[in-house]
């Protein structure tokens, strides 16, 4: 009896003496064994029932006895009880054979697939992803019932031990991108992973680049599209969204909706989307080039007007215009931070009182006024967050480099956006693919929502493609 | 040695905006002062011309190996280019956008970008220009608004001018295929190379020509030959003249799309004599980075009128050496020593 006693205080003491854990002496037949589970993390009555069956099937002598469908017969390490324990498994050591027996059903806190609130869609499915990577894959396989769906898992984190799932087509998925992700997946040395955020840096091609490099997603209907494409999904254990690679700069502005309703309408609001993505950036640094340096570009009353709205202003526009743009940044950072009841009110107030009291006295132009706010509203029309926040991050620069240089700095600006776009990978496959490398039997793809779901895999590399397959570079 | 293939519509798109680039506002004054009406009969003659150097170079640029100073020789002929190109460009850009902006803040930020690009990856370098490609349609629409405004009758007489003028104008055409040596340079990196065949050179002759032949007729017609003699840039003073609702400046607004458009092709001439540089020593970014501050230097010591049209006249005979003469006699004397080789 000392030497179980001995060994449950050991066990308890590798557990760092918690409260939750729970570690006892338990009779099976004519022996011993050590019962241990965080008392957290494990549903007792079922735990209790699996207990039992185990027993009885014991008890009768069957050949494999520990083996059932809910359990897991293994050779005792300290290592391998603490991984099964921290994974919320209940464990059943047999001090005498050196064996335990894991009881995999842990119970793990999960709310419902409700519709995930930032990528709101009119019409199609209201699914939403969970923190629960089982409640995720039965969502995904819910709509996807092919035997083709492969998913492998990865630990990541040498404390945290977090599970990271790689999903994927086997029929579809581009190898040398599978590859890839698996290899640096691989490299993670880590501790802790928090955050589908954290996995994110670490699978980057470029982390110092402003535009995402993963489309992330909360909704499984997009999961879908982008697997039938032969993209790549990972999910986490610990959090909802779902990185989807390889990508290009164009993924960000699909959305569900687009598939969901009409063609027509659908590629209207597509080509909206993506001129949005050139308003969102360079509108207000137009403008600023325009009211510095260009009044003469423009028709002579609406130059006039220009002049004389900006003439009652005592900052010159970069002040005007970064001042109303720091005031739409914080009412949407508060929007965000309050309950939406008071986060809409917050906007209301900010939107329409604070624009009218800024104007009423004198700190910006009406002009100016539209102008951010069209830029705002242009920025929110993109389908993702990360996009999102990116454009809006990068029509700063713009603004200065307008109010220093007028066009010229534009110009400038433009090309090393574009260069920098031209650099950019996503699992090493270009990020401004179909346009470049130019592809034009996909490129209306990009444009319009077609008649059909066409499933297209992404362009793989800087490579372009002759009609024999061969292939050729640049 | 610098590992990369290229397909055939990246090469022609390379040469295109190579050739293209700076030149395609500023020649057609030139050439319409020295042929005047048979300005466009020239410049397909000339194209002509080039257009059978083009696929003699195909034929032979296999024999086309420089040794170190030839190697040497054409990077410094580029670089003399981009600091010529660059030295317009501002001048260009102080008459037209900002007079008040010191030149090397403009020069050096152009050059910027041609460092950026060619410290980038080379499929940077390759695909930097599909930007144009739009500008290119939008130069037309904007060009096309001034067609009711063209005198048609300025076409005619056709033909009436002595030898000596269809000379100058041969001469003054030239200018517009400054570049085409590059062909020599990149065609090997051509990953299926039975895929460029002589239809697809004729046919990229064929764009290059009604390119700069549709600009020198607007120019033609839209100005009287007297005009011309005092107008330097005749498109920009064309499009100068037009309006549109929303619109007032054409000019200023091509004035930018020109400067993108020069911007390239001082990028893709600094990569042809980086690339050679690259052949030679491994080592190459630091390289890479001084040979751009020198030559966004260089160009404030030229930056006056004189000077601008002493240079562009000196690049006419630079590149009937460099573009021409020179290339012919690397692949003769390849092509001779290839001979000895296979006879022994």
């Amino acid at each position: 009896m000392v030497l179980y006693k001995d060994i449950v205080d050991v066990i308890v003491e590798e557990f760092s003496q918690t409260v939750d854990f729970v570690a006892k002496e338990l009779d099976w037949k004519n022996e011993h064994v050590i019962l241990c589970y965080y008392s957290s993390m494990i549903d007792t009555a079922v735990v209790m029932e699996q207990l039992q069956t185990i027993q009885k099937r014991f008890e009768s002598g069957k050949a494999k006895w520990g083996e059932t469908a809910f359990t897991k017969e293994n050779k005792f390490t300290m290592k391998q009880l603490k991984e099964s324990i921290c994974a919320g498994e209940t464990v059943i050591i047999f001090p005498s054979s050196d064996n335990m027996i894991s009881i995999l059903l842990p119970k793990i806190a999960s709310r419902g697939p409700e519709s995930p609130e930032n990528e709101y869609v009119v019409r199609g499915s209201h699914d939403g992803f969970v923190e629960n990577l089982d409640v995720n894959i039965n969502l995904i396989r819910k709509k996807l019932r092919s035997a083709d769906l492969k998913i492998e898992n990865r630990v990541i984190g040498t404390k945290s031990n977090s599970t990271v799932s790689i999903i994927y087509l086997t029929t579809k998925v581009d190898t040398e991108a599978l590859d890839t992700l698996k290899e640096r997946l691989d490299q993670i040395e880590t501790e802790m992973m928090y955050s589908s955020g954290q996995l994110e840096d670490y699978l980057e091609d470029s982390i110092w680049s402003p535009f995402p490099q993963f489309l992330n997603t909360e909704r499984p209907d997009r999961v879908i599209a982008n697997l039938v494409e032969g993209k790549i999904v990972i999910l986490t254990d610990s959090d909802p969204t779902a990185l989807i690679g390889p990508i290009s700069l164009f993924t960000f502005y699909e959305s569900p909706d687009d598939f969901n309703g009409r063609v027509l309408v659908g590629s209207f609001y597509r080509l909206v989307r993506l001129a949005s993505f050139f308003t969102a950036i360079f509108l207000p640094a137009f403008y600023i080039a325009v009211a510095s340096f260009h009044f003469e570009i423009m028709p002579l009353e609406l130059g006039e007007q220009v002049k004389s709205s900006v003439s009652n202003i005592p900052f010159r526009p970069i002040f005007e215009a970064l001042l109303l743009e720091l005031m739409i940044e914080l009412i949407r950072e508060a929007s965000i931070r309050l309950p939406s009841p008071i986060g809409q009110t917050i906007g209301v107030v900010g939107g329409l009182v604070i624009g009218d009291a800024i104007v009423s006295a004198g700190l910006a132009s009406n002009l100016m006024v539209i102008v951010v706010a069209s830029t705002a509203l242009a920025s929110f029309v993109v389908p993702s967050v990360e996009m999102n926040t990116t454009i809006r991050l990068l029509r700063f620069p713009f603004m200065v480099a307008a109010s220093l240089f007028g066009f010229f700095g534009i110009v400038i600006g433009s090309m090393i956006l574009f260069i920098h776009l031209l650099n950019l990978q996503s699992l090493n496959q270009p990020y401004l693919s179909p346009v470049i490398p130019f592809e034009p039997k996909k490129i209306k793809a990009v444009f319009f929502r077609l008649p059909f779901y066409k499933q297209i895999p992404q362009h793989r590399s800087f490579y372009f493609f002759s009609k024999k397959g061969s292939k050729r570079n640049g | 040695m610098a590992k990369f293939t290229i397909s055939n519509k990246q090469l022609f798109l390379f040469l295109f905006i190579l050739q293209t680039g700076t030149v395609f506002i500023s020649f057609q004054s030139r050439v319409i002062n020295a042929a005047e009406q048979n300005a466009w009969i020239v410049f397909v003659i000339v194209s002509g011309l080039h257009l059978l150097l083009l696929i003699l170079f195909d034929k032979y640029y296999k024999y086309f190996k420089m040794n170190k100073f030839e190697k040497w020789l054409y990077q410094l002929y580029w670089y003399s280019i981009v600091v010529i190109f660059l030295t317009y460009i501002d001048f260009v850009l102080k008459l037209w956008a900002f007079p008040l902006t010191p030149a090397f803040i403009v020069i050096s930020l152009m050059a910027i970008i041609s460092l950026y690009a060619n410290l980038s990856k080379y499929a940077v370098i390759f695909n930097i220009s599909v930007i144009l490609i739009p500008f290119i349609f939008v130069f037309f629409a904007m060009l096309s608004l001034s067609t009711k405004d063209l005198t048609w009758t300025n076409f005619f007489p056709i033909g009436e001018i002595e030898l000596k003028q269809w000379m100058e104008g041969f001469g003054k055409t030239i200018y517009a295929f400054i570049g085409i040596e590059a062909y020599l340079i990149l065609r090997p990196f051509v990953q299926d190379k039975k895929q460029i065949t002589y239809r697809k050179i004729a046919l990229y002759q064929l764009i290059f020509t009604l390119f700069f032949v549709i600009t020198i007729i607007y120019s033609l017609l839209f100005f009287s030959l007297k005009e011309i003699q005092i107008i330097p840039v005749t498109i920009m003073y064309l499009l100068k003249s037009q309006e549109i609702t929303f619109l007032q400046r054409l000019d200023l607004f091509f004035t930018y799309i020109w400067m993108t458009w020069s911007v390239i092709s001082i990028t893709l001439f600094m990569f042809l004599g980086l690339h050679l540089y690259k052949t030679m020593y491994t080592r190459s970014i630091k390289f890479t980075v001084f040979i751009h501050i020198v030559v966004s230097i260089l160009p404030a010591f030229f930056i006056t009128r004189e000077m601008v049209k002493k240079l562009h006249d000196g690049l006419l005979y630079t590149h009937l050496f460099f573009g021409i003469l020179f290339p012919l006699f690397i692949m003769l004397r390849g092509w001779r020593k290839s001979l000895r080789e296979k006879n022994s």
